[in-house]
């Protein structure tokens, strides 16, 4: 009894089975209840379904690539965080803190838009890449760019319902809308990159000094500072958002 | 210099601030995609391979029986959970993936057909729960209804009236394979995951016109 299915459907049951390839053989091996072939798949944790994780966090990767990416590549850098995430999630070791796993994918993926966008030679006549905005445009009206860029990945374009993907979880669609604060945004990604990541990740995804610490490979007295040097600095531009522009460079 | 007062409404701010123009993620097609069905008896979630691959999962999230809801397995998150088990995590919700079983589902409960055509794999379910429901699919048609203790009889093991009755339980392709029609050997409806109420319904829809 090995295979009891072709009894059933002899045509469509295996055929559609087999040809899904490595991931279907589970069922041709009844007696072994998962896994056959990843033995070492026993021992590991056991990984929460991964929509579980998109409807609990998609949210807070959002606002933090929101506040990390460059110009114009929030988008971006937020899908980039998650098909990374998809791709490495079943050989994750442990599910203890899953969405400090998810933002230190975020803040890379971040990171490597900024040097991404450092390498880029020159900002007028190169190339156009449509998935990114253009080095030159350097505005903080960022929302265009982030469609275009969203709708540049053709075999992405075919994901779950929105509305639904902010459901269950949590009752973000509404939340999204309502909050939204544009002069906090702007003020936020014109601080310098560091004071910017420390300040994120303190009070946009609420970690703890030691966690900022480890995300900026410093000691939490450093991302102490850096975190109140930046509240600091937000702080006044919000208050006069034109008058700081000189104090970047300090 | 700094006011405590403005930085922690500040902090709140930056709690609370929502991100501009970032939509959810999207992804290509996953390992599992999953929807949600509503039915005239019940709300089901139901998963297949990819997006069209076979059907694997088709389980009852709103149970009306109670011994049902006590095991716990009543929720979204708990059938993912349970497909989880046998599949790996990687699972994504892929509402407009379902169109075929979701006809075929719909078309089942008006009666409008009696077969289902969609291609089923038993991933979630043990080596003794694949040869209960594969006898059931063989040998009680739509329409018909059969006892545990038949069932068993069938399968070589006249004694194991019960161990039928667990096997049957733990159906993941509720509906699709027809676990409803599996009644007590007084004709008692004993138990089902969609509640009483739906084996019921659905019992009645198959002996219409009979």
């Amino acid at each position: 009894m090995l295979d009891p299915w072709p009894e059933i459907h002899p045509n469509r049951a295996t055929a559609g089975n087999r040809e899904a390839g490595s991931e279907c053989k589970a069922s041709h091996y009844p007696n072994a209840p998962s896994h056959p072939n990843r033995p070492g798949r026993s021992i590991s944790v056991s990984l929460p379904p991964f929509q579980m994780l998109v409807d609990a966090h998609w949210h807070d990767v959002a606002r933090l690539a929101a506040a990390l990416a460059p110009p114009g590549e929030a988008q971006d850098v937020s899908q980039q965080a998650w098909t990374q995430a998809y791709a490495a999630y079943p050989r994750l070791r442990a599910a203890d803190n899953l969405r400090s796993w998810l933002l230190t994918i975020t803040h890379r993926a971040a990171m490597d838009a900024h040097r991404a966008r450092a390498r880029r030679p020159s900002p007028v006549g190169t190339l156009s890449e449509p998935a990114a905005a253009t080095p030159l445009d350097h505005t903080d009206h960022t929302d265009h760019a982030a469609h275009t860029a969203h709708g540049a990945h053709p075999h992405l374009a075919t994901g779950p319902d929105p509305a639904l993907s902010a459901g269950s979880a949590l009752s973000a669609g509404s939340a999204l809308s309502a909050h939204a604060d544009p002069a906090l945004w702007a003020a936020v990604a014109a601080l310098p990159i560091r004071q910017r990541t420390a300040l994120a990740l303190r009070y946009i995804c609420d970690l703890d000094h030691a966690t900022v610490a480890d995300h900026l490979d410093t000691t939490p007295a450093a991302s102490r500072r850096l975190v109140s040097d930046a509240l600091a600095a937000l702080r006044v531009r919000l208050a006069d958002p034109s008058a700081l522009a000189a104090e970047d460079d300090s | 210099m700094t006011h405590p007062t403005d930085l922690a409404a500040l902090a709140a701010r930056l709690r609370a601030a929502a991100p501009p123009a970032v939509a959810p993620p999207t992804f290509p097609t996953p390992q599992i995609g999953y929807a949600v069905h509503d039915t005239s008896v019940g709300r089901l979630l139901v998963a297949r391979r990819g997006d069209d691959g076979p059907v694997i999962a088709s389980l009852y999230l709103q149970p009306t029986d109670e011994a049902y809801s006590a095991a716990g397995t009543s929720t979204e998150e708990a059938a993912l959970i349970r497909i989880a088990r046998s599949t790996g995590p990687r699972i994504l919700r892929r509402p407009a993936a379902f169109d075929d079983v979701r006809r075929e589902l719909d078309s089942y409960l008006t009666g409008a057909s009696r077969e289902f055509t969609v291609p089923l794999e038993l991933t979630l379910a043990t080596a003794y729960q694949r040869v209960v429901l594969q006898t059931l699919r063989r040998r009680v048609p739509y329409g018909a209804r059969a006892s545990y203790g038949a069932l068993a009889a069938w399968t070589d093991r006249p004694k194991a009236a019960r161990a039928v009755g667990t096997a049957l339980g733990a159906n993941p392709l509720c509906i699709l394979l027809p676990c409803h029609r599996v009644v007590g050997a007084s004709g008692a409806l004993t138990g089902y995951a969609g509640g009483l109420a739906a084996k019921e319904q659905l019992l009645a829809l198959e002996s219409r016109d009979r």
